[in-house]
């Protein structure tokens, strides 16, 4: 008597749901995980735009181009060395203008806001270490263009920092990605998915 | 060419010849050496690894099929830093003469560089054999693995990897060094599995006697879950 009472409860329908409930749940899980997958490509099959900003910025080394897939995003990116730094310069699939990274070194972030990153760091991780910093600066396509060119002011860009910090949280090891503001705030906290090291300890 | 070159040149042409001529003298092995390589992640970076290898020789001066050993070996590993690991091990040897068995301590530090990843490895194991004095090495290896699509190392992507490896080791007073030098190309076939193939080149007994130069061809399959 009870499994038929079971039977008449059983909703298809509310299984499908609790299913695509837990499906989205996972894919959102991975969502707040950075992932790319990262391949060269020949600048000719770059679009247009992106080919074309790149060449306006005069670069004094050779560009490489690389297509990167993201878990929902794919993005184009030109790397290079100018001028004894590294500089990597990112656009959409279609070629449009995302931001321009420059690596740099902590002595040349502010030290106020230097050390109001460096706070909110200790706050987050007993132990962490810098692995990376990039200035990043977005904004207009054709101001960024100047202000590279030395013609603008920069006045209309937004400069941030993005931070790659490896250190402990939820009693584990990560490299996390932190995206802070001009003047120190914290925008963006993203994980970075491990790389496996198996092949080169064992 | 400038007088500096032509003297550099020199030098290394007089090694080179020096280094075949030991290469002449020595005994050389040529084999094959396929390993399964199985890593479980565990909470609060443990992981779990079990390897197993088998060696086998194909010339040994002539052609000759032979089957020389199996190694079956499981660690515990600890992640200590973001890229510094310790593990703790036991490895059976299994060939013609019986079991040997084998404890290791190792330490790993894996530094990630732009276009390429480098492993500083320095391990510590102590062979005991039932007739034999026990055997205690201590070795450094250093394996770059450098992607060749890209800057990182992502699923369906070739990578090339390299390893140079000092081992030392002492036996009833005796000492002797074995250098080993690795090549492999590698694939990875998905997240979670990946392939290698190259040539692993291991020399040793050249400080005293004749030098042992064995060559073999490796064949690396890594599983992790």
């Amino acid at each position: 008597m009870r499994s038929i009472c079971k039977q008449s409860d059983y909703n298809p329908m509310r299984t499908i749901l609790i299913l695509m409930f837990l499906f989205t749940l996972s894919l959102s899980g991975f969502a707040q995980f950075k992932y790319e997958k990262e391949s060269r490509v020949n600048k000719r099959d770059v679009p247009a735009f992106a080919r074309n900003f790149v060449d306006s910025l005069n670069f004094s080394s050779k560009v490489k181009w690389y297509k990167e897939i993201g878990f929902s995003t794919v993005s184009f990116e030109a790397k290079t060395r100018h001028k004894g730094k590294r500089y990597s310069v990112e656009f959409s699939e279609a070629g449009s203008f995302e931001d321009i990274e420059i690596e740099i070194k902590p002595n040349e972030i502010p030290s106020e806001v230097y050390n109001e990153i460096s706070n909110y760091l200790s706050h987050k991780h007993i132990n962490y270490s810098i692995e990376k910093i990039q200035i990043q600066y977005t904004g207009d396509a054709n101001r960024i263009l100047d202000y590279f060119n030395n013609i603008g002011s920069g006045s209309g860009l937004v400069t941030n920092y993005e931070i790659v910090v490896a250190g402990k949280m939820d009693g584990t090891f990560k490299m996390i990605e932190y995206l802070f503001s001009k003047d120190g705030s914290l925008l963006q906290m993203t994980p970075i998915t491990s790389d496996r090291t198996d092949n080169i300890e064992y | 060419m400038n007088t500096d070159m032509k003297r550099h040149l020199l030098t290394l042409i007089v090694l080179l010849l020096l280094h075949f001529n030991n290469f002449a003298q020595s005994t050389f092995e040529l084999g094959f050496l396929p390993t399964l390589n199985v890593n479980k992640k565990l909470p609060k970076d443990w992981s779990l690894n079990f390897k197993t290898e088998s060696r086998q020789s194909l010339i040994k001066d002539d052609f000759n099929y032979d089957y020389l050993l199996t190694d079956i070996s499981l660690a515990a590993s600890k992640k200590i830093g973001i890229n510094t690991s310790v593990a703790m091990g036991y490895l059976m040897r299994i060939d013609d003469e019986g079991i040997r068995n084998r404890t290791i301590q190792q330490i790993t530090f894996v530094k990630r560089h732009t276009g390429f990843r480098l492993s500083h490895r320095f391990l510590a194991d102590q062979t005991f054999e039932k007739d034999d004095e026990t055997e205690f090495r201590f070795r450094y290896r250093i394996s770059s693995e450098i992607p060749l699509q890209g800057k990182s190392l992502d699923p369906k992507e070739f990578f090339l990897k390299l390893n140079n490896e000092y081992l030392n080791s002492i036996q009833d007073k005796n000492y002797d060094l074995e250098i080993r030098g690795g090549a492999f190309l590698g694939y990875v076939l998905s997240p979670k599995n990946l392939i290698e193939f190259g040539l692993d080149n291991r020399l040793d007994s050249f400080i005293e006697g004749n030098p042992r130069n064995r060559l073999w061809f490796g064949l690396n399959f890594y599983m992790s879950f």
